[in-house]
Formats: C-alpha cells, sequence, structure tokens
C-alpha cells in the first residue's frame, strides 16, 4: 500500500485553526459581553431618569411641553438609544471577520518555526543528512528545533559509522583475496605451468573461486549498506526494456524471449541505478528457476498504473513456479529453495534479498506468486512519488 | 618500457612485478606514498599504477602532487574503495583509468598497454617497418618471415625507438624507459643492447641510425 500522502492538512483539523477560533472567540464572546453590558447600564440609567431630561441644553429650558406630552421626550431618548443599541450589535459583524483575521494571522506567525521544521522533517530524506535548523525562538518550538538538531547529528554519525565500517570490511576482505588471485594469475601465466593442461584447469578452478567470493563479498557489502535513492524521471518502456536487454546480454541469458506490455507514456521517478540491479535480480533469478522444461526463458514484462497512487511492475516467468513452502521466505537473506546448497544452480540467495530492500528504499513493495496457467509471476509496486520542487 | 607500481603490500607488488617483466617492462616498485611520489617525481614513467591506501601520503595525494609537479605520466589507480565518491575524487585528482580490487591480472595488463599506446607516437598495435614487423600486443618481432628472439632489453629498445618515432634518443632517456632503478647510469649496457639488437635486426645498419653526440633513432 502506498505509504506518506504529501502532508497537506484540512484546515479545520490544523492547530492553526483551533488557536485561531480559541482566540478569535475568546475577543469575540468579551467584546459581545462588554457591548451588552454597557448596552444594560445605558438602559438602565435612561429608564431610571424621569421624563423630562435634567440637563436640557440652555436653548431648550424655557421650552413649555405639556405634562401630558413630556412622555414623547422619553421615547425619542429611548428611540435614539435603540438606534445606538442597533449599530453596536450590527458592528459586532464586522468584528467577529476582524478578530478572526487577526487571530489567524498571529497564530501563523506564532506557528511558523513548527511549519519550518516540519518542512526539513520532509526534506530530510533528500537533503544531506545532519541537516541542522535555525533556532529562532526561545521557547517551547525552539527546544523542539534543537531537539531536532540534535537526532540529526546523531543519525549522520550512526550512518557515517556504518558507511565507514562497511568501507573497512571491504578493504579488509578485497585485499586478501587480491593477493590470492594476482599471484594465482601470475603462477598460471607462467610457460611451465601453461604447458601443463591438468595444472591449468586447477589453476582456472582456484582463481574462478576466487571471483565468486569476489562477487558474494560485494553482494553481502551491497546488501549491508543502507540504500539512499537519488531519483530521476524517466520513460518506463525506454528505461525496462534498456535494463532487461543489458542483463541479458552481460549475463549470456541463451533462449529469452520478452514480451513487454507497458503504457506508452508511462513515466515513474526512481533511482535508475539501484533499481536496475533489482530488476537484473529478479531475471537471473528467472533465468535460474523460471525456464520451461524445454530450457526457454518467456518472460513477460508488464507496466501498468494503479489508480493513480501506484505503478506496478510485473515480471512473469512460464517455468514451474515456485514451491509452496518457499513464497513466504523467497526474499530472505541466504534463502535458497536447493537447501543443500549444491552448486547444480549457482547463487547464494541474497540477489532476491536485496531487490527488496531495494525496493523498500523507494518506499515501494515486492511479492511473489504463482500464476495459475503456470509460471511465478514477481510484482514491485512502487508509489507515485510528487516530487517537490528542490 | 618503464612502469611503476605503488602498493602498500608486497604480495600484490611481487607477483605484478614478475607478470609486467615477463612482458618486457622495467618495473619499479614502492611500498608507500611518499617513496611512490619521489620516483615518479625523478623519472619519467610510461605509466604509474596506483594504489589509493596507502602509508604516509595516500593515491589521491600522490596524484595531486604529481600533477601539481608537472608529471604527465598516465596514472591507473587500484583501488578496494569502490565508492563512486573515491572513483570520482581519483579522476579529479589526476588518474586516467580505475581498477576495482580484486581485478583482473589480464585486464590490467591490457589497460597499462591501453594507456602507454595512448601516449606514444603510434596507436598500432602492429608496426612494419621495411621488413621489419613488430606486434606490440604480441610482442612478436619478425624480420620478412623470419621471426626474431630478443631479449626483454633488445625489446625494449627496439619498442621505445618505434613507439618514439620522429624524435632522436638519448642512451639516457633509453636507460631511463628500459631499464628499472636498479642499473647504474654509468653503464655501457645501452651500447651493448644496441649492437647486439642491431644483429639480430638491423645488420646493415639502415635502421636504427646512430646521431654521434644526440642519441638513436629509427629511420
Amino acid at each position: 500500500m502506498p505509504s506518506t500522502k504529501s502532508n497537506t492538512l484540512p484546515f479545520y483539523k490544523s492547530v492553526r485553526f483551533k488557536l485561531t477560533l480559541f482566540y478569535s472567540v475568546l475577543v469575540y464572546l468579551f467584546t459581545v459581553f462588554f457591548v451588552l453590558a454597557i448596552n444594560l447600564s445605558i438602559n438602565n440609567y435612561f429608564e431610571s431618569l424621569p421624563d423630562r431630561p435634567a440637563n436640557l441644553p440652555p436653548r431648550f429650558q424655557n421650552i413649555q411641553i405639556e405634562p401630558d406630552q413630556q412622555h414623547l421626550f422619553r421615547e425619542i431618548r429611548l428611540a435614539d438609544l435603540k438606534e445606538v443599541q442597533r449599530r453596536s450589535l450590527i458592528a459586532l459583524v464586522p468584528l467577529a471577520l476582524i478578530s478572526f483575521g487577526t487571530g489567524y494571522v498571529m497564530s501563523g506567525v506564532f506557528l511558523r518555526p513548527v511549519k519550518k521544521l516540519q518542512s526539513h522533517f520532509d526534506t530530510l530524506d533528500e537533503k544531506e543528512l545532519g541537516f541542522q535548523v535555525d533556532v529562532t525562538t526561545d521557547d517551547e518550538f525552539g527546544q523542539l528545533t534543537t531537539s531536532f538538531n540534535e537526532l540529526s547529528k546523531r543519525l549522520k554519525n550512526s550512518f557515517d559509522l556504518q558507511t565507514r565500517f562497511i568501507q573497512d570490511a571491504s578493504h579488509e576482505i578485497k585485499t586478501p583475496l587480491t593477493i590470492i588471485k594476482t599471484n594465482l594469475e601470475v603462477i598460471a601465466d607462467d610457460k611451465k605451468i601453461a604447458k601443463d593442461t591438468q595444472l591449468t584447469s586447477i589453476m582456472a578452478d582456484v582463481v574462478g573461486s576466487v571471483d565468486r567470493l569476489k562477487d558474494l563479498t560485494n553482494q553481502l557489502l551491497d546488501l549491508s549498506r543502507d540504500k539512499k535513492i537519488k531519483s530521476e524521471t524517466v520513460l518506463c518502456s525506454e528505461y525496462l526494456k534498456e535494463v532487461i536487454e543489458n542483463v541479458i546480454k552481460n549475463s549470456n541469458l541463451e533462449k529469452t524471449n520478452v514480451k513487454y506490455e507497458i503504457g506508452k507514456d508511462l513515466s515513474f521517478s526512481v533511482d535508475q541505478n539501484l533499481l536496475s540491479v533489482a530488476i537484473g535480480n529478479i531475471i537471473l533469478n528467472a533465468s535460474k528457476y523460471g525456464r520451461t522444461k524445454s530450457g526457454d526463458l518467456k518472460l513477460k514484462v508488464v507496466a501498468k498504473e494503479v489508480e493513480g497512487e501506484e505503478i506496478q511492475l510485473e515480471f512473469s516467468d512460464a517455468g514451474p513456479g515456485i514451491q509452496k513452502d518457499a513464497i513466504s521466505n523467497l526474499f530472505d537473506r541466504f534463502y535458497t529453495v536447493d537447501s543443500s546448497r549444491s552448486r547444480t544452480v549457482s547463487g547464494y540467495g541474497l540477489g532476491l534479498a536485496i531487490c527488496k530492500q531495494i525496493v523498500e528504499a523507494h518506499k515501494g513493495e515486492i511479492s511473489a506468486e504463482n500464476v495459475k496457467t503456470c509460471g511465478a509471476k514477481f510484482v514491485i509496486r512502487l508509489p507515485i512519488r510528487h516530487n517537490k520542487e528542490n | 618500457m618503464r612502469i611503476l607500481i605503488v602498493d602498500d603490500e608486497q604480495s600484490i607488488v611481487r607477483p605484478l612485478k614478475i607478470a609486467f617483466e615477463n612482458r618486457a617492462f622495467a618495473v619499479d616498485t614502492a611500498l608507500d606514498g611518499q617513496s611512490g611520489f619521489e620516483l615518479a617525481n625523478i623519472s619519467n614513467y610510461d605509466c604509474i599504477v596506483l594504489d589509493l591506501n596507502l602509508p604516509k601520503y595516500d593515491g589521491i595525494e600522490v596524484a595531486k602532487k604529481l600533477r601539481a609537479n608537472g608529471v604527465t605520466s598516465p596514472i591507473l589507480m587500484l583501488t578496494a574503495r569502490d565508492l563512486k565518491r573515491n572513483v570520482w575524487e581519483g579522476f579529479e585528482s589526476g588518474a586516467d583509468d580505475y581498477l576495482t580490487k580484486p581485478f583482473d591480472l589480464k585486464e590490467l595488463m591490457l589497460r597499462v598497454d591501453a594507456l602507454i599506446r595512448r601516449n606514444s607516437k603510434t596507436l598500432d598495435t602492429v608496426v612494419e617497418i621495411g621488413k621489419l614487423k613488430i606486434n606490440f600486443s604480441k610482442q612478436v618481432v619478425t624480420v620478412g618471415s623470419e621471426v626474431i628472439i630478443l631479449n626483454n632489453k633488445e625489446y625494449g629498445i627496439l619498442e621505445y625507438l618505434t613507439k618514439n618515432r620522429g624524435r632522436v634518443i638519448s642512451s639516457e632517456e633509453l636507460l631511463e624507459h628500459v631499464w628499472d632503478s636498479e642499473i647504474d647510469s654509468f653503464t655501457q649496457t645501452v651500447r651493448t643492447n644496441i649492437k647486439t639488437l642491431r644483429q639480430k635486426v638491423d645488420n646493415d645498419k639502415k635502421l636504427i641510425i646512430n646521431y654521434r653526440g644526440k642519441g638513436y633513432a629509427i629511420n
């Protein structure tokens, strides 16, 4: 199943929304309360006044008004008051928008360090490990950023240690292998030895063994290396055809026939080198175990897009299929179907384990199944990554 | 032709020296970066086989320093470390080719041959001058239909003169490119070997010309 979608959070779920809501509701309620309270107290005040206002401006002082009309003053004052109240209530509407708006802006500023951290987390895969983020605030977010920086440093250190270990191990193993191989080759080169056919074939066997040790060492080191992928977008049909043709040519695979069913415009974003190793291993595996009774290797390669979320690659052969009890262990390291490890079929059981590592480094999945008609089918599912702009 | 092999493993250096000497190369060796650098600075090697992992100076440093000092000998780097980063660093520091260990001996020798061929006046693997025919890849010399047996030094002189045809080569230069560092520079061995070489392939002295006071050249 495809993993991490792009990190779009619906606004109503975000902390920003909650903060904005909290702030604006608080401000709003307070203001509403304040307005209502003022209105109420003014109301009470006006109600409590006598009909004829005591503080009329001087020029109205001498106006004579009939007692039974003095209630008109009151009514005019109350009408004016109602108008003020109406206007203040109407003002509450734009107030809601203003408080929400300022709340939104403020919470955005407040949450900026979080957004920055998040974007750095996202790019950690592609950028150099050990990336440090500037600590800009003195608060909990600043502390969080500092913790992130420490974690980032630790990750880089452990990655560097591992790389160094692998390189050292590689050197320690390859040096004696080189000594053996070079000395043997010089001996085999000697005219006296070259004349003796028995000795020559003995030397050839020994040198061949050293070469196999070399291949095994490379595979083991490959397996223990962390797979950091560098993705490029390629056209599926071109890429797959090229990779498969190369495998067939370089490994001298005979009696091979490949059928392709690939969408013409289908493309994906993958680490070309690593994925070619994975595909190569699947093809070599098929060549070893997936041939028909007459020794033909009939491959079908399918590439299609599934629901806009994944690219699915299928590699099927027309061979005897996979033994039932082998399917669950197929991608384990050193697992070979021929458990006696006899050398009728060469291999150390690492090829498919390497495939799995590479596919998983692309955040994809690999599986194998038996096809009903006949043969085995290997399926690689890769999520469609929406590349961020670098 | 004369090459320098720099590797800290005596067990690798020794068989390589034997293998190249069997093919009429003169071989000098060094077990650390500093000696390697010093040797390459003094003598003009036709090729330098340089391991990356060396004590004192590592291969990258040696290559950089040599190029900075104007040494133009082709450099083939050997290493057990095969990270892309190391490969790029190797080329950037001035290497011309790169092989990872463990390598095929035959491949190493073919690559050294190729680097030397690149540098020489002729890219041909077979050269014919009059009746004389030299097959460099098979190391067979014939005059007409007759195969001539030359010792390593005679072959080395003939090869060097032919690959630098058009120039007059001094005795010192021949000494530098056909003999290894064990030789005493005041020796008569160049003259002796030219004499025996002429006896075998150039009896009428028309092929190898001696320019008095300057050196020798192929006509």
